[in-house]
């Protein structure tokens, strides 16, 4: 755009300036106001003027950022001031949609306004890297910059730590109540979502790697922590299963048995309901036991020991290290030399009876 | 009010109980060490831990084929001659088989590096070969028991010319089809078993007699042992009993390179049925057993459920093949009274049968 348009819709700015206050002032009623208007006459009355207010506004606003576009244009040596008169009204206008915005998140008291608070935020932090961040001298830009980055570092850091937890919060209050009601179901669930948790977020911290003199000591401690508290709340969910089993098979017995007084054919001795009771008690075991979901949990029960006396046989075997004794380890490596050599002979034992076996053919042949 | 107890009885019942707990007490302190694999037998070859035995012949007429017992590596050889009375050893010795067996021995530490090729290719190779010489014959009987079954039909779909008949009892085969009632086979599918040996290096025995016993929890933990009182009357019970459970008990560790490839290549992949297992890098076709076979299952058995044990005959060309059930468990198949009276004699005939 060159000075010349710019004077061309300046003055077209003018005569629409013009035709709005002459409406302002002397406002046309539409037919169908006319008809309606015996109820809320003032809301009718007042629209024209609001309308024509809106009107204002949108035009002085795309008034407004077209003149600036032209000057930025038509005087580019001036471009640094005008992205800054612009970065202001921008400023404006963002904190306007962002009132916009607030009430239509907040409805009611119960409103969940987390969600748009997190796009606040985000929001906020762009419109001040774009809006306020340009005006200010460019070494306090760079440390502001850098100052938010490590504020976005630290803050994504920590939600990752606690996200699961945050996420699941809910849930896991639900499955802790239950628990506690003695809904063994809900104890296992419990158990396991804690240890996915554990492992998505603390758990991490037990595999961090170690530095310093004592690093190699210092990890295994870590790692032989982190294999127990996973074997504890695996043994739980295992523990959990087998104690479920348990109380419905007391229910069931406790059931059972009444009816069978009732009935008169509840057991007559001891032994008699001993038999009843081991009975059913396996029967409802065994059931259990031949689930996929009992085998998944028990081979995670076995594994997760397994894993616990793999890292601490470790941790042992580094403390006992100074000691004038060879380590497993150490005797592994022996045992497989041993099995090397043992291999070894076995094959070469072989290839000498084949020679022995062909000499002795070659013998025999000779002399027949 | 009408007591819901029989009074008298149960008061009878329970005095009863104490009587025996006493006596049962009185007999414990005075029994000894009840012995097992008493009958005759002879030393005659060794390897690393392996150790191959002839029995002692008790009849005057002896089939001309001796026969190779084969057993498993999670258990004692000796359950096969638990108790003097109730012995399959000396009643097939009786029936006029000339008998060897392999001990497996305890694997330790060291052993750690065997493998299921070894098992096959090595120790029962020799074995077999040493009995062949021993006897002078030109091929053997192998009769293969629960996981030693397994071992007897990979070591004779390999080497057929050495086998003139195979007797697989209580043998798991299509360890897929065990998967439908058998724990030991569901259980299996999630284990991670090269945890296990990585960690273990052998794997001990007591960590598989717990899964065994997880089989019949209240039976084997609680209720044998309940047992003890009621039948602890009689000496020879008592005795009997001292020798189950240290049968039971004596339960040697897994070389873990071994243990890994069984658990995987047999329980998670089913590799036998499939025509896919490799030993000592020659694959592994059970068509290829073409001899007389036996197939022997327990009617009741929890561990080795009858649904493993009896496709084995659909699997092998073997035109004279038997399959035979007997109603009873795993155990029961070596020490139950109506085993004894049916097992060996029916092993004997059979191969009386084909000892030509």
């Amino acid at each position: 755009m060159t000075p010349q348009n710019f004077l061309g819709d300046w003055v077209n700015f003018q005569q629409n300036m013009l035709n709005l206050f002459q409406e302002s002032i002397n406002p046309q009623p539409r037919s169908e106001e006319k008809e309606n208007n015996s109820s809320g006459w003032f809301e009718v009355s007042m629209k024209p003027v609001q309308d024509l207010m809106q009107k204002w506004m949108d035009m002085s606003s795309a008034f407004f950022d077209q003149s600036m576009k032209s000057i930025a244009e038509a005087y580019p040596q001036q471009q640094e001031l005008v992205n800054k008169m612009l970065g202001s009204v921008n400023l404006y206008q963002n904190l306007k949609s962002f009132w916009e915005s607030l009430n239509t998140a907040i409805v009611g008291p119960d409103s969940d306004v987390t969600e748009f608070y997190d796009k606040c935020k985000k929001d906020y932090v762009q419109m001040l890297n774009h809006n306020i961040l340009p005006l200010w001298p460019e070494q306090v830009q760079n440390l502001f910059k850098q100052s938010m980055e490590i504020h976005d570092m630290a803050e994504e850091s920590s939600k990752n730590m606690f996200r699961p937890w945050l996420q699941t919060a809910n849930e896991l209050q639900a499955l802790l109540h239950k628990s506690i009601g003695g809904d063994q179901e809900a104890y296992v669930e419990f158990n396991k979502l804690w240890q996915e948790n554990f492992s998505a977020s603390f758990g991490k911290i037990f595999s961090i790697p170690q530095f310093s003199m004592n690093r190699e000591m210092m990890q295994k401690q870590m790692h032989s922590i982190n294999a127990l508290i996973s074997y504890i709340n695996t043994m739980n969910q295992f523990m959990g299963t087998m104690v479920k089993v348990n109380q419905q098979t007391l229910q069931k017995i406790i059931k059972e048995y009444q009816q069978m007084v009732v009935a008169g054919t509840n057991p007559k001795t001891y032994k008699e309901f001993y038999d009843y009771w081991w009975k059913t008690n396996e029967e409802a075991y065994l059931k259990v036991f031949a689930t996929p979901e009992f085998s998944e949990v028990m081979g995670k029960a076995l594994d997760a020991g397994v894993n616990f006396k793999k890292e601490f046989d470790g941790l042992v075997e580094k403390q006992l290290e100074f000691l004038p004794y060879p380590s497993r380890n150490d005797m592994d490596s022996v045992y497989k030399t041993l099995d090397s050599l043992k291999r070894e002979i076995r094959s070469l034992k072989k290839e000498i009876a084949a020679l022995k076996e062909g000499k002795a053919k070659n013998n025999q042949s000779k002399n027949n | 009010m009408v007591s819901v107890f029989d009074i008298e009885k149960n008061i009878s019942e329970m005095l009863e109980s104490q009587k025996k707990f006493i006596s049962s007490l009185d007999l414990l302190v005075n029994m000894g060490d009840p012995q097992s694999d008493t009958t005759a037998k002879d030393l005659i070859y060794q390897e690393d831990k392996m150790k191959l035995y002839h029995y002692r012949p008790l009849a005057k007429k002896t089939c001309k084929v001796p026969t190779l017992i084969i057993y498993a590596l999670v258990n004692r050889h000796y359950m096969m001659d638990l108790q003097p009375d109730r012995s399959v050893i000396k009643n097939l010795l009786e029936l006029g088989l000339d008998l060897y067996i392999i001990d497996w021995g305890y694997p330790t530490a060291e052993d750690k590096y065997i493998t299921l090729d070894d098992y096959i290719d090595v120790y029962i190779e020799n074995a077999v070969n040493r009995v062949l010489k021993e006897s002078g014959a030109s091929k053997l009987n192998i009769l293969g028991v629960c996981q030693g079954g397994t071992f007897s039909a990979v070591y004779t779909a390999l080497n057929p010319q050495k086998v003139k008949n195979l007797i697989t009892m209580v043998a798991p085969i299509d360890f897929e089809s065990g998967a439908s009632d058998g724990l030991l086979f569901k259980w299996s599918q999630n284990l991670n078993v090269d945890n296990m040996v990585d960690t273990f290096g052998v794997i001990p025995g007591e960590l598989l007699n717990g899964g065994f016993d997880m089989l019949k929890p209240f039976q084997l933990m609680i209720n044998k042992y309940l047992g003890i009182i009621d039948n602890f009357d009689d000496p020879e019970t008592a005795a009997n009993f001292i020798r189950m459970e240290k049968w039971i008990l004596d339960s040697p560790d897994q070389a873990g390179e071994a243990y890994r490839r069984f658990i995987k290549d047999f329980y998670q992949e089913n590799k036998l049925v499939k025509g896919t297992l490799e030993i000592g890098g020659r694959v592994v076709d059970l068509e290829d057993i073409d001899m007389p076979v036996l197939n022997i299952y327990g009617e009741q058995d929890h561990l080795v459920p009858p649904s493993a044990t009896i496709p084995f005959n659909d699997y092998i060309s073997s035109a004279d093949n038997e399959l035979v059930g007997f109603p009873v468990g795993h155990i029961g198949m070596y020490v139950s009274a109506k085993a004894q009276k049916l097992l060996a004699p029916k092993i004997a005939e059979w191969l009386w049968e084909r000892d030509k």
